[in-house]
Order: C-alpha cells, then sequence, then structure tokens
C-alpha cells in the first residue's frame, strides 16, 4: 500500500491539485463558475452577504480552511466588491494561513465580462504551473481521513484498520447534507468517507474525494451507481480492508462515483437567518 | 401592447422556459447532468437536504414548489431522491400547473436517471416551443421591487423612479411587490399610513416589527448586513437612511396587503412580502410568489439574476451604469445628470417593462445568471461553533 501525493510548502500532502475558485458571495457564483470552466473546481453557494455576528466569522473561517485543505494547490477568489464577507480581506486571510491566493473582484474590474476574462487567464497561468507538479510517494501517516455521517461498528472496525496501517483520522459532529463533508473538508482531510443514511444519500464535495459507502442493502440498492461500496455485515473485516484499499486507491487518484458524476455540492453553517 | 403565454391555470408567463429542479441537494448532480445535454432547459441547484424535521419544511417547500410553477415555467421536471419526494410536483399539479417527475431511486443513480430524463426533457421543450404567445392583459403582469448594492443615490434616482413605474402598473390594475423587510425598518409609518385597511396597515407594522425583534433577539449589530460595507462606502450610514430610500421603490400607491415569503397576493395592486434583504432570497421569494419579471435597482453594481425570470437592472448614477456595462439595462443617474426626471425615468422603466414581457432578453438573461437560494426563518444553535 504505498501512498502518493502533491507534497505542499508545509509539508502536508494533497490527493489532489485543485485550483479552487472561491465565490465570496452568492452574486460572484456565475463569474466564479465560468472561470473555473477550464481546470478549476468551484464552490458555488448562496451565502456572503446579508449575514450577522459570529455568521461573518465562521464563513470568514471555513473558507479560509476550505481554501488551505492541502488539496487545493491555488485559490482564485471572485468577490462583487459590497458583500458583507469582503472578497478582499478573504484573500487576506488565506495568504495569511501560506495559501498561494489571487483576487478578482466584479465591481473592481467593471464588470462580469472583464471578470470572467481576466479570472480565466489567472487561471491557465496557475494551470499551468500546477501542471508541472507531480505526485512523490509520501508515508502513509500524510494521510488524513475524514469519516462522517453515523458511528457505527462498522466505522469502528475501518477506522481501527485505517489506524493500524498508519492513517490518520479525523470525525465529524454534522450528521446532515453537505455540512458533514465542509466539515471534515474544513479540518484538512484529503479523503472523505461518507457513511449514507436514508435522509444522508451520497453527494460529492468539490474540495475533496467523497467515498459513499453503506452497510444497508436496501439503501444501496435503491442508488447502486451513486455509491462508492456496499460494505459486507457478514464480513466486516474483510470489508474494512477493501475499503482503506480503495480510500489509498482515491487518494492516489482514482475518482469517486461522486467526482464522476461532478456531485460538488456545498452547504454553511448558517446560525442566523439572512438580513 | 403586450404578450406573453397563457397557462393551463389561467396564470401568465412572459417566457417560457422548462425548468428542471431537485428536491434536495442529493438530486443537484442529476439535474446538472440533465441540463448538460439539454441546453434549452434551465436548472437550479440547492443545498437544502429535505430534512422532515426541518422547522423550515413548509417554507422550502413553498418556495420550491411556487418557483416551479411561476408562470414563466412552461413546464417543469422536479428531481427526488425516492418515490416519495414526490409531494413537491404533486403540490406543484395542485396549483393547477403541469409537471414531471423522476427519483434517483428508480435508476439507482444520478447518470442513469440523467439519461433516462433527456429525451423527456427534450419532448417538454419541443411542447413549450408549440405554446405561442397571446396578447395579454396587463392585470396579469406582477413585477418585483428589488434594490441591491445600493448607494446613496438609490433613495433619489433609480428607487423613485421605479416606484413611479410601479405607481403606472398598479393604475393600470397590475401587481408589484415590494420585500425586503430589513430595508424597510424606519419607514413602516409611511407605509402603513398607505396602507387600504386598517387590518392591512396592522400587517404592514407586524411584518416589520417581527423582523426587527428577531435581529434583536439575535443580539447583534445589523451593521455590516444592513446597511453592507458597500453600502456604506456608497455614502449609506443607517439602515433607516437606507430604508426611506428602499421604500421609494414602492412609489406612492396604496398598500393592498401583505404576504408570507414566497406567497402568491390574492388579488392586485401593491404588496409587501416578508422577504430579508439578502439579494437572491428576495428574488427567489418574490418569484415562487408569482413575479414574472424583477426590477432591480443598484447603486455599487450588482449582476445577479434569476433562473427564470428577467431581471432589468437600473443604474442609480451613470458612473456605475458606463464601469459595469453589460451587467446593467437601464440608467437613473441621468436624472442627477440633470437629462431626466423621476417621472421620465418612471416612464423608461415601464416602457423597458413592457419590451422585456414582449421577449427582450435583459443583460442577466444574455449573461446566463441564474443564482438560486433556500431562504430560512430560524436561528439556529450549532455545535459546529466550536468546532471551527
Amino acid at each position: 500500500m504505498k501512498l502518493y501525493g502533491y507534497v505542499r510548502g508545509d509539508g502536508r500532502v494533497g490527493a489532489r491539485n485543485h485550483i479552487l475558485v472561491l465565490p465570496s458571495v452568492v452574486c460572484a457564483d456565475l463569474a466564479a463558475q465560468e472561470i473555473a470552466k477550464d481546470g478549476g473546481v468551484a464552490i458555488i453557494h448562496q451565502h456572503g452577504c446579508a449575514q450577522v455576528g459570529d455568521d461573518v466569522t465562521n464563513t470568514e473561517q471555513i473558507f479560509t480552511k476550505l481554501a488551505s485543505n492541502p488539496n487545493v494547490g491555488a485559490v482564485i477568489v471572485v468577490s462583487l466588491g459590497c458583500e458583507t464577507i469582503g472578497g478582499k480581506k478573504l484573500s487576506h486571510l488565506i495568504a495569511d494561513v501560506g495559501q498561494r491566493v489571487e483576487f478578482v473582484g466584479i465591481q473592481a474590474l467593471g464588470g462580469t465580462y472583464n471578470t470572467i476574462r481576466y479570472g480565466s487567464q489567472i487561471l491557465e497561468q496557475l494551470k499551468k504551473e500546477l501542471d508541472l507538479e507531480q505526485r512523490k510517494e509520501v508515508s502513509l501517516s500524510s494521510f488524513l481521513l475524514g469519516i462522517d455521517g453515523e458511528w457505527s461498528h462498522v466505522v469502528e472496525e475501518v477506522a481501527k484498520y485505517a489506524e493500524e496501517v498508519g492513517i490518520k483520522i479525523i470525525k465529524g459532529q454534522e450528521k446532515v447534507g453537505p455540512l458533514r463533508h465542509v466539515e471534515v473538508a474544513a479540518m484538512g482531510a484529503q479523503v472523505i468517507l461518507s457513511f449514507a443514511t436514508r435522509r444522508n444519500m451520497p453527494t460529492g464535495f468539490a474540495v475533496c474525494p467523497v467515498f459513499s459507502v453503506t452497510d444497508d442493502q436496501k439503501l444501496y440498492d435503491a442508488l447502486e451507481y451513486d455509491f462508492d461500496m456496499l460494505i459486507d455485515v457478514e464480513n466486516i473485516e474483510a470489508s474494512a480492508t477493501t475499503v482503506v484499499e480503495r480510500l489509498i486507491d482515491t487518494f492516489n487518484g482514482f475518482l469517486t462515483a461522486a467526482e464522476k458524476r461532478q456531485s460538488f455540492d456545498f452547504a454553511l453553517p448558517r446560525l442566523a437567518r439572512s438580513m | 401592447m403586450l404578450s406573453g403565454y397563457r397557462r393551463e391555470n389561467g396564470w401568465w408567463g412572459v417566457r417560457n422556459h422548462v425548468l428542471i429542479m431537485p428536491v434536495s441537494v442529493v438530486a443537484n448532480a442529476a439535474v446538472n447532468l440533465i441540463g448538460k445535454e439539454v441546453k434549452a432547459a434551465v436548472t437550479v441547484n440547492h443545498e437544502w437536504d429535505a430534512d422532515p424535521d426541518d422547522p423550515d419544511f413548509e417554507r422550502i417547500a413553498r418556495t420550491l414548489c411556487g418557483f416551479a410553477s411561476n408562470p414563466n415555467v412552461a413546464f417543469s421536471l422536479i428531481v427526488g431522491v425516492f418515490e416519495e419526494d414526490e409531494f413537491i410536483a404533486e403540490r406543484i399539479r395542485q396549483m393547477g400547473r403541469e409537471t414531471y417527475f423522476m427519483y434517483l431511486g428508480k435508476y439507482k443513480g444520478s447518470l442513469q436517471l440523467a439519461q433516462a430524463a433527456v429525451p423527456l426533457v427534450q419532448d417538454l421543450v419541443e411542447k413549450a416551443k408549440n405554446i405561442k404567445r397571446e396578447a395579454m392583459p396587463i392585470e396579469e403582469l406582477m413585477v418585483g421591487l428589488e434594490c441591491g448594492g445600493s448607494d446613496a443615490f438609490s433613495g433619489i434616482t433609480a428607487n423613485p423612479a421605479l416606484g413611479a413605474a410601479s405607481d403606472k402598473l398598479v393604475e393600470l390594475g397590475a401587481t408589484t411587490i415590494l420585500a425586503e423587510i430589513p430595508e424597510l425598518i424606519g419607514a413602516e409609518h409611511l407605509l402603513a399610513a398607505r396602507a387600504v385597511n386598517e387590518e392591512v396597515a396592522k400587517a404592514v407594522l407586524d411584518v416589520i416589527s417581527r423582523f426587527e425583534e428577531d435581529i434583536r433577539r439575535l443580539g447583534v449589530d445589523v451593521r455590516g448586513a444592513q446597511p453592507s460595507p458597500g453600502n456604506i462606502e456608497g455614502g449609506l450610514t443607517t439602515i433607516e437612511e437606507k430604508s426611506l430610500g428602499a421604500a421609494k421603490k414602492g412609489g406612492s400607491a396604496p398598500v393592498s396587503g401583505v404576504v408570507e415569503f414566497a406567497e402568491r397576493p390574492s388579488a392586485h395592486g401593491l404588496y409587501i412580502m416578508d422577504t430579508p434583504g439578502h439579494d437572491i432570497e428576495q428574488m427567489v421569494g418574490m418569484v415562487a410568489g408569482g413575479c414574472q419579471i424583477v426590477c432591480f435597482t443598484t447603486g455599487r453594481g450588482t449582476p445577479t439574476g434569476s433562473p427564470i425570470a428577467p431581471c432589468i437592472k437600473i443604474a442609480t448614477n451613470t458612473e456605475v451604469f458606463n464601469r459595469m456595462h453589460g451587467d446593467i439595462d437601464l440608467n437613473a443617474g441621468t436624472i442627477l445628470d440633470g437629462e431626466d426626471t423621476i417621472h421620465s425615468v418612471g416612464e423608461k422603466i415601464f416602457e423597458e417593462i413592457i419590451r422585456v414581457a414582449n421577449g427582450k432578453p435583459t443583460s442577466s438573461e444574455i449573461r446566463g445568471n441564474k443564482e438560486f437560494a433556500i431562504s430560512r426563518s430560524w436561528s439556529r444553535m450549532s455545535s459546529l461553533v466550536s468546532v471551527f
């Protein structure tokens, strides 16, 4: 079991080498999506303005942490200019944690057209640079596996086996919707192992590959092709071994079902309604 | 003359879209896969997980149903995860609109559902083409009045000019909707005084004080959100000042009633809808409430639009109109420049509404802006505060 990844300046290792195009506000979604079209990944969201109190700092922190996930090689922040979550400030926060970041602002550049044109040029340049980087063999201890969903016997077995081979594990507390991926991705996980329930069927996330499994045959049958694996409850030990092997494959570049269908869904843990 | 598409339930649309909408976040990917194959259809994505225990369940379900049943939509395809997700499509049918439903469980995956959906959606696009425009009574027009990225000029140029256009629409029997409740705080007495009766006057005061109470309960400073950093940079100092300018979009017509978020007004005239000031949440609310067109004034320059309703952008000053060319449709800055009056720009806005209703594409339609948001009403205490 060998692990290959993109070694970052701070020693952390990426399982992907994404250029993250991050709108600081919903109003910049279209520009971000267009800029990301040729070789970037965008987080399309509905937040960034008319927020108050802790929501403001939480949003800034989550965006900053996602932008500094080791899977991200570089970031382009796309701002409108009048929003609550200031795009310029966000790009400074991201730069402060040592991530490479570029900034484009729609109002500053005089409109959507200019922003897309300028942002796409930046993306092309970044892509040229990132394409030169190669995966290198790294130790399994560089692997921080994020586990979300319900903590069951099956999860314990997988976690136990993963730790035995040297993989580090973080576990999220969020159980519902895209929040559960966002939470562990913000903690720096490179790959997410997600356990589905009826109310939490498989979704993906732009920053991290999400490997979706279940031990519920009925759920698996319902959405077989959107899952990555069915856990065999009769033979949990063997299943745990297979899951860990496939998680390593995923880290090394194999695409998950969610990556293949381009399921890149996002939500923010909001404390208060929009103003 | 005004033209539009007469729908099977008697509502009138000014666009003829085929809409593909997910019931929950899990179906977003399938919706996008269909949209990629059938470019003529419009798609929306959202972050709702359709949790039955969600305290906002009814509000969000009403939003999705209202949006897909908007008369600018000829046909919709609703995509769910399980069979029981058909409740959204059922409600749309109860509103007298034609809709189709598919769920992932039947096809065992997003790609597989998308493959099966493509021929259906292609058929719907063809079927929609056969619906022809007819002469549309202006009483059937419902126009949303919105401002976003406001500045110190909003309240003296674009907003009062939009108010003049709203007055004309109301006079002709059409409906307009004034929303963004936090941006009416400080102007409630002026609006209540214009209510058609005491009951409506009380409803106006109640809906605004309810929002104010929510803010007070949160115990936070609303500045930074209302007014936003861009508003402040643009010369607005307080929410009351912003509100007095924002309320001008409603002109001087009597206030006919107050509706909840995404609720359709039951009669004609000027209505107030309970929405936040968040530009996208409020636009989704107004369109879900039946608006076929939204007029959106902006001082700082905002490019957003709706996936299904044309959005007419009106600049409050000539500088932003020229700088953001391609994002803004009309310039009310000519009032400041001395070339126009509030009345003459109001006329121009009215004429543009008719032209756009008749098919002229707006800037945001040309560029493909289709922002969408789920609007929540609750305040949640989350364990995540300590995690992040």
